[in-house]
């Protein structure tokens, strides 16, 4: 999901790294890193863009209710 | 083929329409030409915003049909078929979710504002109805008290609803209160035959 939506947001997509990693308690947590640039399109005024796509990344496949986060790493 | 419209698209540049364009590369419109935008037509808004959400549900697994019209001078994409309650979520975060990422996606792409909305099996239209019930009738049972009324938290776009179905009421006014996410409409009745609030009768 953030694969695709992600480009459309940013200046600069060939800067967007995002990596899967499982957390402690089995939860997934996606790190996405983009160009310091795009870092508050990303993000959003208050917040919202990203708010968003954590409340979209929850929405995505069934994951056996495993907690969903998104990490903007800087 | 009748167009009700006639649209008249602005006489800009007539040869550079974005349907040439492939719609699954981003990388494609992000060139250096930023500035200089003139306002996009509500077509090109409306394919842009199909093209997105299309792709967003894709991503997500998620199987619906998705189009896209033009009402009243902004865009509604409409989503339906299919499991729709995960695009919907509880009281309908994830569609909102989704609208503010599409909207968002759609202005970046075109350079511009627009107007642009993202519905789920009607669902806005459907909890547009209900909340007017509701405030009608809490309008009522305020008034009817003299009393005021706090309603259950609501988003921005929902609590306007709620104000303006209130305002159509006579002998009751609305406002809003706390901080979001929890931010509340307050229903006000005026006690029957005084003009402020305050005990009716001592």
């Amino acid at each position: 999901m953030l694969d695709f939506v992600v480009p459309w947001l940013v200046d600069n997509p060939e800067a967007i790294e995002i990596t899967e990693v499982e957390g402690e308690n089995g939860e997934v947590i996606y790190e996405l890193s983009v160009d310091s640039q795009d870092m508050g399109k990303i993000i959003g005024k208050n917040g919202r863009i990203i708010r968003s796509l954590r409340t979209l990344a929850r929405a995505t496949g069934d994951r056996d209710a495993a907690p969903v986060l998104v990490e903007v790493i800087d | 083929m009748t167009d009700p419209h006639g649209f008249d698209p602005p006489s800009e540049a007539a040869g550079t329409a974005l349907t040439g364009g492939t719609d699954d590369d981003p990388r494609t419109m992000g060139g250096a030409d930023d500035g200089e935008e003139s306002p996009p037509s509500l077509e090109t808004v409306a394919e842009t915003g199909r093209s997105f959400v299309s792709g967003l549900i894709e991503a997500m697994g998620i199987q619906g049909d998705v189009e896209a019209v033009i009402e009243e001078g902004s865009v509604v994409v409409n989503v339906s078929g299919g499991d729709m309650g995960a695009m919907i979520g509880r009281r309908g975060q994830t569609l909102e979710a989704l609208q503010e990422v599409t909207r968002t996606a759609v202005q970046r792409r075109l350079r511009n504002r627009v107007r642009l909305s993202v519905d789920v099996e009607s669902y806005r239209a459907r909890r547009r109805v209900s909340l007017e019930d509701y405030a009608r009738s809490m309008a009522e049972r305020a008034k009817e008290r003299g009393t005021e009324i706090e309603l259950e938290p609501m988003n921005a776009y929902e609590r306007k609803i709620i104000h303006d179905a209130v305002a159509v009421v006579d002998g009751a006014t609305s406002f809003s209160e706390g901080e979001e996410p929890t931010r509340k409409v307050i229903v006000r009745g005026d006690s029957p035959g005084s003009p402020g609030p305050g005990p009716a009768e001592g």
